[in-house]
Parts: structure tokens; sequence; C-alpha cells
């Protein structure tokens, strides 16, 4: 939000209302659908990482937004995959995490 | 009946839209098809708002986590609480009666967009207040569903 304004402050408040919005909805919503939701956001905030970014991250932010899209929707069709796919994420990012902290 | 098995079987839900708009005399059928949906003893309880604000419904969406996808068009399936306690329906009750309604005009809207060549998905998790007040509707009028609405992309 701040400094190199990647993200703006705009777009931020947009997210608080999409969370405050699935903070509602689960406590309604099936259990699993409170997982969808915060991938979603993840998704969500990737998409002005994704345009904004610096150069040699943003290819990164691509593919794993566009990962994320193409496999949360499995939560609705194939729960085992859509499980599957969450589990392995944050594996994934601490691999990325740790790619820049060495760096 | 076959034509209406064949739509009944061939829609699916679209949740990729092109940023076409879709034109006002779709909308009507649309609407037209949400009007003449079964209703309860008759009652009418449910009246119906389209929006085709781009910036609306983009501001809408941050409402509506279930709203994946940028449709072009939205229809609001309403229920008139002024217009049930008129009736005599007790919506605090009677359950049935309310969401008996708001899926049959649902459905008519979905397989109206199938029969149009567009693509529709149903969206209900959606803050209801937060839709609300983003489309200021007065007190007695309730969003229960919402249909998004554009063309396939």
């Amino acid at each position: 939000v701040a400094g190199d304004a990647i993200v703006t402050e705009e777009e931020a408040f947009e997210l608080v209302v999409y969370l405050a919005s699935a903070a509602e909805l689960t406590l309604l919503e099936p259990e699993l659908y409170g997982s969808f939701r915060l991938v979603d956001a993840a998704s969500r905030l990737l998409a002005p990482l994704s345009e904004r970014a610096p150069a040699s991250r943003r290819a990164f932010y691509e593919e794993l937004k566009a990962e994320i899209d193409r496999r949360k929707v499995l939560m609705m069709s194939d729960k085992d995959a859509y499980l599957e796919f969450v589990r392995g994420l944050p594996a994934t990012l601490a691999a990325e995490l740790k790619t820049r902290a060495a760096q | 009946v076959g034509p209406l098995l064949e739509l009944m079987r061939g829609r699916r839900v679209c949740r990729s839209f092109t940023a076409d708009p879709v034109g006002r005399d779709e909308l009507n059928v649309l609407l037209d098809a949400a009007r003449f949906a079964p209703s309860a003893s008759n009652q009418r309880i449910n009246k119906f708002r389209v929006v085709t604000d781009g910036d609306r419904i983009r501001l809408l969406r941050h409402l509506a986590p279930g709203m994946l996808g940028h449709p072009t068009a939205l229809l609001v399936i309403l229920t008139d609480t002024e217009k049930a306690a008129a009736e005599g329906v007790r919506l605090d009750l009677d359950h049935r009666t309310r969401w008996a309604d708001v899926g049959s005009a649902a459905e008519n809207v979905l397989l109206a967009a199938e029969a149009l060549g567009l693509g529709a998905c149903p969206l209900m998790s959606f803050s209801v207040g937060g839709v609300a007040e983003m489309l200021e509707l007065p007190d007695h009028l309730i969003p229960d569903y919402i249909v998004q609405v554009g063309h396939r992309a």
C-alpha cells in the first residue's frame, strides 16, 4: 500500500470488503467454503501483484494466480483434488519465501 | 417437450464472460421469464432488479464472494416483505413459499438465458445486507438470489 504502491488503498479496501463479506457467509456455508474463500482472496490479492510487482517477480505471481484460479473451483467438483491442491500450496509458497530470503 | 428438455440437459453454469453487454431485448426476455414463473397461491411476493452498470457490478463483486467471474448483467430476485405481509404470507414461519418462488423464478431465468445463447450462473454467496446497501434497496426488499448473466467467453 505504501512506498511503491503495488496495491492501491482502494484495492486493499475492496479486499477488506470481500473478506468481511466472506466472514459473514462462512457462518452459513459448508465448512470447506471457508478454505475456498481464503484461497480466492489470495487470488484477488495476486491480481495487482501480477500487474505491478517488480518485473522479475510478475511471472511468479501470474502463474500462481492462474494456478489458483484453475484449481480452486475443484472444490465444487472434485473435493479430493481440491484438498490436495490446498495442502500443497503452502509448501510451494515456502519454497519461494526461502529463495527470496537467500537472495 | 423435446426442446425444453434439451435446454435443461444442456444448461451449464458459466463463470467466464466476455466484456460484451447483454442487450436490452435479451434482458427483457429474462425479466419476462422471471415474471411468469409459478408463484405460490399467485401471491407474487418477488420483485426483480436488473443491474448492468459495470462500475456497480464491480463493487458488488466485493460483497459477493460467489461471483467468481465478471458478468455484464445481474438479475436480482428480491422478496418483498410488505407484499408478503399484505398477502398473509408468514415469512417467519413459512420458508417453503419464499424459497419455492425464488427458485422457480431463478430456474426460469437460467433456462431463458440458455435459450438465448447467453451464459448464466446462480449466485447466493453474497452478503444480503451489503448487497441491499449497494443497491439502495428499501428495507422491505430482500435480495435473495442473483443470476449472473453475460456472453460466454
